[in-house]
């Protein structure tokens, strides 16, 4: 069950680093979730706590993300 | 009339001396004054050609027709020319020193604008790269689209930058701005090609 995700372990309420024009953005598609989107972007989905992290002002559930949701994708 | 003859041919004799003599008393002053003038010139230095260009081309344009006059052996037209010239000559090496520092201070101006920008720009880019090849060094497997050899240039390129990025801020913590912002620009270059590499875009 790869796709259902374990607490991430890293989590702080200040995680969520500052934007800049080089933040790289991700919008939730329809059947997203940050295992898929983690194997997009690094290859290896087990690195989505890293997009978890990065979001922590938007997401406090890494199964839980919207359609449409942007997501920074360090 | 024999004897008038002979007085009128001593008395053109002797007013040629008289002009000869006068030639030469003229040519070492004019001789003298184009030298003057010419070291003058010399002592103006490289920064004339460089920052007052019109102001040196004017002046050795008539250091040139003085010269040609000089060749004419119009010595009283050198000699009533050059002290006006000299002065202009002589007055190179402070206008050239002026325009210098004014050029300084305009160069100045501009790395310091450019180092604000660069300043704010490069930390958060290199942040975003650095960020990046140490998750993808994490990675099983990179993502697709993306080779080793073209993440291994990535990863290089942004050690690289992060290494001159501390030399730029040194640079200008030691406030040789000129230096500072030629590494920048190398640090930008790098960054640049390390997110083409890794598939980022900037805002």
């Amino acid at each position: 069950m790869p796709e259902k995700f374990p607490p991430a372990k890293e989590t702080s309420p200040d995680a969520a680093p500052a934007d800049s024009a080089y933040t790289q953005w991700y919008e939730v598609k329809k059947g997203d979730t940050l295992w898929k989107i983690a194997k997009e972007a690094y290859g290896d989905g087990s690195l989505y706590p890293q997009i978890f992290k990065a979001n922590q002002d938007t997401l406090s559930d890494p199964d839980k993300i919207q359609v449409g949701q942007k997501l920074r994708i360090p | 009339m024999k004897l008038k003859t002979v007085f009128a041919g001593f008395l053109s004799l002797v007013m040629a001396a008289v002009l000869l003599t006068g030639c030469a008393n003229q040519m070492e002053p004019a001789k003298k004054a184009i030298a003057d003038i010419e070291a003058a010139v010399e002592a103006a230095g490289p920064d004339a050609a460089q920052y007052i260009p019109d102001q040196l081309q004017a002046v050795t344009s008539q250091i040139t027709e003085l010269k040609m006059k000089f060749d004419q052996k119009d010595y009283k037209a050198v000699n009533a020319a050059a002290p006006a010239l000299l002065t202009q000559a002589q007055g190179l090496a402070a206008a050239a020193d002026t325009a210098k520092q004014a050029a300084d201070a305009a160069a100045l101006e501009a790395f310091n604008a450019e180092w604000g920008t660069l300043s704010t720009d490069l930390p958060a880019q290199l942040a975003a790269v650095t960020g990046r090849v140490e998750i993808l060094s994490k990675s099983k497997k990179l993502p697709a689209g993306l080779d080793a050899a073209t993440f291994d240039a990535a990863k290089s390129g942004a050690g690289e930058a992060a290494t001159l990025w501390e030399q730029a801020t040194a640079a200008q913590a030691a406030g040789n701005m000129e230096q500072a912002v030629t590494t920048a620009r190398q640090v930008k270059e790098k960054l640049n090609a390390a997110m083409a590499g890794l598939g980022m875009s900037a805002g």
